[in-house]
Parts: C-alpha cells; sequence; structure tokens
C-alpha cells in the first residue's frame, strides 16, 4: 500500500470512529451509569480494526484524532480527558494482548474495552478529585464484556469477508 | 502490506482467561467499594465539592441543603435513610435522574457542578477519645 | 512462551494497579502530670529523645502550674500576691487575653468561687449563701492582675487557678519539643484532651471520637482532624446533687453560679493549646449563639470550631467541621450544623 493510500484510509477510518462515537452517544447509557462523559466504546471497532490491518502507529493516529476532532465537535475539552484516557488505555491492552499471540481477535477486543472504561474511570477521578465514579467501576467491566464481544466480533466478521479481497491491492 | 496471516478470528480457550480477568476485577472492585452493601443506621452522606469534602449528612437525619458550585445550585435532600440531587440547574441533569442512594459506596455525580454524593457506613474505627464521660 | 507471559501480566497491572502503605512504628510513654494521665504516642523522628525530653518538660510545668503545690509559681502567686516568673507572666498574658475577648467567660481569678463551691482542690460540696458569693465574686476579674513584665501582682484577696488553660498550654510544649526533634507525626491525649501532630503515618488525618458523656460506650461522633487540639470541656466532669438540683463546676464568672447556657458538653477544636483549652470553658460558658459570636470575632486571630451537645439531645458543629465530623447514627442525638 502506498503512503497516500495509507493517509487516506486512516482518515477514512477516523471519519468512521467518529461517526461511531456520535452515534454511541444516543445510547442512554447514562440510566445505569451517571457519569456524563463515559462511553460504550463502539468506536474500539475501528481501533480494533486498524490495529490489526494497519499496525499499532496508524490505529494511534486514527485514535488521536477521533479523540481530537471528538472533542471539538462536541464543543466539550472535559470530554477530550474521557476519550483520551479510554481510548488509550484500549489502544495500550490491545497492543500487550495481542503481543501475546495465544489470544483471538475476541479476546484482544474484550481486554481493550475493559481497559476503556478503566480509562474513563480513571478520567472521571481525576476531573472530580474524589473517589466517587470507583463505584460504577463493576458495572462498567461487566458492559465492557458485552460491548468487547461485539466489537470483536464485527472485526471477525469484517476481516472474514474481506479474506476473499487481494488486499495488496487496496 | 497485508494482514497478519495468523489473525485468530475465531474465539478460543485463551480469551476465557480475558473474561475471567475481566469478571475477577469487576468482582473485586464490587467487594472493594461496596464492603457491606446493605443499609445500616450510622450511614451518612458526604457531599463533595472540587474533591473536597464540604458536609457530611447523616442519613438518620430528615435534611434539606443547597450548594453552589461552579455556577450551578443543586439541592440535595436526606430522607427515609436515602439521599438524592432533588433539584439541580445543570445542563445535562444526570445527578437528579440517579435518583435516591441509600447504600455504602453508591454514590450521584454532578460533573457540571463538579459535586459527588457518596454514601459511606460508619466510621471504622478511631486513634483516639476525647471526653471523660462521666466521672467515676 | 515467557515473551509471551510478560505483556499479558503487564497488561493485567495496568488494570489493576494498586498501592499498599505500612504503618510505621510508634513508641508512646504514660506520663502522670496536672492531675490526669497523659499518654505521648510519636510515630517518627527521635522518639525516645522526644519522650525523655517530654515527660521532662511535662515534670517541671507541674511544678510551675500546680496551685496546690508548696513551691510552685502559683501557688506563690496566690499565697504572696505578686511572683516574678517570665513564663508564668506569657501564660497569664494569654489568659488576660481570652478573658477580654471572651467577656469574662473564661476567667482564671475564679477560683475563689469555685472553692465556695466545693470544686477547690480537697473541699466539701455546697450550695454557698448569697452573701459570701458576692463577696468571693468581687475578687474576680483578669483584667485587675497587673503583669509587668516578669512581674505578677494580684489584687487583694484574688486567687488563680489555671486549671482551665494549664492542659492546653503544656500541650503546646510538648509539641514544640516533639517538632524539635524531628517527629512530624504524633498525638498527645492530655487526659480526654487531645493534641495531634501532623497526620497519621499512612499520610491519613487522625480520627477522634468524641464520647457522649451520658453513655461512656457510646460517641457523638468521629471527627478527622490533622494538627490541632481537641478539647472538651463538660458540666458532667464534675458535679453535685442538692435538693434535687444539679451543680456542676463550670462557673459562670458573671453570676458566680453553674453555668446556664444549656450545653452538656463542648469540644473545641483550635491550633493553639492554651486558647483551645480556655476556649472550651468559654464556650460552655457562653451557650451557642455568644459562642458563635465569639468565634466571628476570632476568625482572623484565633480561627475555631467547636461540637456541642446541648441540654435538648441536639449536637450542634460549626461549619468548618462539617465535612471533617462523622455524625453517629447510633446516639440517638438530633444533629444541627451551624452557618
Amino acid at each position: 500500500m502506498t503512503s497516500t493510500r495509507r493517509i487516506a484510509l486512516c482518515a477514512v477510518l477516523a471519519a468512521l470512529a467518529l461517526t461511531f462515537s456520535y452515534l454511541e452517544s444516543f445510547f442512554p447509557l447514562a440510566l445505569f451509569v451517571p457519569l456524563p462523559g463515559v462511553k460504550l466504546g463502539l468506536a474500539n471497532i475501528v481501533t480494533v480494526f486498524a490495529l490489526y490491518f494497519l499496525g499499532a502507529s496508524s490505529a494511534l493516529a486514527i485514535l488521536l484524532v477521533r479523540c481530537l476532532l471528538g472533542a471539538l465537535f462536541a464543543g466539550n475539552a472535559s470530554a477530550l480527558i474521557f476519550s483520551l484516557l479510554g481510548g488509550f488505555s484500549a489502544m495500550l491492552v490491545m497492543i500487550l494482548l495481542r503481543r501475546c499471540r495465544i489470544f483471538s481477535i475476541f479476546g484482544v477486543s474484550i481486554g481493550g474495552a475493559a481497559a476503556h472504561n478503566c480509562g474513563q474511570i480513571l478520567a472521571a477521578l481525576l476531573t472530580l478529585g474524589n473517589a466517587a465514579p470507583l463505584a460504577y467501576l463493576p458495572v462498567l467491566l461487566l458492559v465492557s464484556l458485552l460491548t468487547g464481544s461485539l466489537t470483536g466480533l464485527i472485526a471477525a466478521l469484517l476481516f472474514r469477508s474481506m479474506a476473499h479481497f487481494p488486499m495488496d491491492h487496496i | 502490506m497485508s494482514m497478519n496471516r495468523s489473525v485468530k478470528l475465531k474465539p478460543n480457550a485463551a480469551d476465557l482467561l480475558i473474561v475471567a480477568a475481566v469478571l475477577l476485577l469487576a468482582a473485586l472492585a464490587l467487594f472493594r467499594f461496596f464492603p457491606g452493601g446493605a443499609r445500616d443506621g450510622a450511614q451518612s452522606a458526604v457531599v463533595s465539592i472540587d474533591g473536597k469534602i464540604v458536609e457530611r449528612l447523616p442519613l438518620f437525619q430528615r435534611a434539606q441543603r443547597s450548594y453552589t458550585a461552579n455556577g450551578y445550585t443543586l439541592r440535595v435532600s436526606v430522607e427515609d435513610g436515602g439521599v438524592r440531587v432533588a433539584q439541580s440547574d445543570c445542563p445535562t441533569q444526570d445527578c437528579v435522574h440517579t435518583g435516591v442512594i441509600s447504600r455504602r459506596g453508591q454514590s450521584i455525580v454532578c460533573l457540571p457542578a463538579r459535586l459527588t454524593v457518596t454514601i459511606e457506613g460508619a466510621p471504622d474505627g478511631y486513634d483516639l477519645v476525647v471526653g471523660q464521660g462521666v466521672a467515676e | 512462551m515467557i515473551r509471551r507471559i510478560i505483556p499479558l501480566l503487564m497488561a493485567c497491572v495496568l488494570l489493576t494497579g494498586c498501592a499498599q502503605t505500612d504503618t510505621d512504628s510508634s513508641a508512646s510513654k504514660t506520663v502522670f502530670a496536672m492531675d490526669t494521665i497523659m499518654t505521648l504516642t510519636v510515630y517518627d523522628g527521635a522518639r525516645a529523645d522526644a519522650l525523655r525530653a517530654a515527660e521532662t518538660e511535662l515534670t517541671r510545668l507541674d511544678a510551675l502550674l500546680d496551685r496546690a503545690a508548696a513551691g510552685s509559681a502559683v501557688y506563690s502567686l496566690n499565697a504572696n500576691g505578686t511572683v516574678r516568673s517570665e513564663e508564668l507572666s506569657a501564660l497569664l498574658s494569654t489568659a488576660a487575653e481570652i478573658a477580654r475577648e471572651s467577656d469574662g467567660a473564661f476567667d482564671p481569678t475564679i477560683a475563689p468561687v469555685l472553692a465556695l463551691w466545693g470544686f477547690g482542690s480537697g473541699n466539701v460540696y455546697r450550695v454557698p449563701g448569697q452573701e459570701e458569693l458576692a463577696a468571693a465574686l468581687d475578687t474576680v476579674g483578669m483584667e485587675r492582675v497587673t503583669i509587668s513584665g516578669a512581674e505578677i501582682t494580684l489584687p487583694e484577696h484574688a486567687q488563680i487557678d489555671l486549671g482551665g488553660i494549664a492542659k492546653g498550654y503544656a500541650g503546646e510544649r510538648v509539641r514544640a519539643i516533639f517538632a524539635a526533634h524531628g517527629v512530624t507525626s504524633a498525638t498527645i491525649d492530655l487526659g480526654g484532651d487531645v493534641c495531634l501532630l501532623g497526620n497519621k503515618p499512612d499520610g491519613s488525618p487522625w480520627r477522634v471520637a468524641i464520647r457522649d458523656p451520658a453513655d461512656r460506650e457510646r460517641y457523638l461522633g468521629v471527627l478527622a482532624a490533622r494538627d490541632c487540639f481537641i478539647v472538651t470541656s463538660g458540666v458532667y466532669e464534675r458535679f453535685f446533687m442538692d435538693n434535687g438540683v444539679c451543680y456542676h463546676h463550670i462557673i459562670d464568672p458573671a453570676t458566680g453560679c453553674p453555668a446556664a447556657s444549656g450545653l452538656v458538653s463542648v469540644s473545641v477544636v483550635c491550633a493553639d493549646g492554651a486558647w483551645a483549652d480556655a476556649l472550651s470553658t468559654a464556650v460552655s460558658v457562653l451557650g451557642i449563639q455568644d459562642a458563635l459570636a465569639l468565634r466571628e470575632r476570632l476568625r482572623q486571630s484565633v480561627p475555631f470550631e467547636f461540637i456541642a451537645l446541648t441540654s435538648d439531645g441536639r449536637v450542634c458543629y460549626t461549619d468548618g467541621v462539617a465535612g471533617t465530623f462523622t455524625p453517629d447514627g447510633e446516639s440517638g442525638y438530633v444533629y444541627e450544623p451551624l452557618c
């Protein structure tokens, strides 16, 4: 893949990730976890895909763009720390888990989802300056099992269908 | 540039390790931050603004309080052994929607006002005692 | 395999990440001084030396301030009407300042009136007659005590008792000795009153339970505090019954009779020991409203907080401790923050 194509693909994926983070804001997570700024982490689908398909550096770039533009569009600087801490925790854990080579894409994305939610709780802890948000950690971890499986499933389906295409010509 | 051939697309036994780890962490967090879980008579609602505790309201006694923090005003109400944010002029209203909390470890968070209400159990012990009690 | 496990372990560490702190070992000493048992506990610094120096100092202060001990500065002052002592003169100046600020609610010259009621040492409890009470009250008035340099002079018949300030002052001295020995974490239990130095060794504030005067097994609540004195005064400490009326030892210098402020117990939190000690008496005499006014007057110079139990079963506390005082739900009292 040429570098131009790579950049274009990264941009498309970043746009897709932004769309996901916008869409998941419609999910009424606040009913269960009344911490504004905490998100399900559906945008992690893009992170998982990018990590496997383009490698860690491109995935990091996409993540950074998604977080910055997301905060810009939302006009909310305090949301930035949530998405940054969530996104980067997820990325780091997924890179490490993937290096282990024994886990499938499901395991990796579940670990990423859990780390994503831990990172967001950390962001809430930092923002509020006290330990109150820790009370939502158990429920968010259980939620991450579902969202992690979902992102893993979507990424797996994606790769399976892409296996029929000649990758080298993208 | 092509996809790593060794990508595992089917869930395997090793994945269960991760699921177990997440469940364990959730259980630990549950155990750690909901120590008793049950209601007991000596609980209090700890109100913090900007991470600093401003008041401890005993849950066994009705009370109405107003707090102004970071430009927003919240009315906190203690009744029937529980506490809730009865009214708030914050844009998200998440604090009001949380409703009544009454168990140790539960909390209400208002991010715009940077105010939290957390339920704490009876103080677990003390280091010193003042006051001598009735003279012998 | 190991190369695969290490990243996994790192991921797990990232997910959990917790810390544990150890508490340091402590050294403590029990000292009998000022008619009470004091317990000094030191958590760091030159522990043994600090405790030894503190004990020496407490013995010295006892010999200086005990009015019953022949040869003490206070004994000489009361016996001769005058004495030279730089330290006593400094302490009496503080006492005079507190007496002035509290409109005489705290006054160490109340000693003759206390003795009349039998609250002095070795006396028999009795209700004094009008005339003898009036005569004793005439000798009361800290403003009439002359302090000039180290020279202290009492007006005729006046007597001084530093019981309401000496323990706090002693705590202040011990705290200074501890600090000089590099101690940053210590508690000084002055027999029902405490001085807190720094934080607990784990960095958290000390947790001080305030005993319910009606039941030794119960508490009004627990106060989290650091670097301060917490001194409690209560009418229950000494009292007697006569014809079904209860007479207690907190005498209002304005009337010469037990204070009728409606307060059963007062715990004062203040950075200064002598002030904390004297203010606990002053607040007990003044009652809630006047005590709040006094607190407002002293806001700039000697800020203090208090937690008071009223005779009608309310526990009132000032806003400065609202965030650190945890009421005890089993006490049966009504809790009322003061604004």
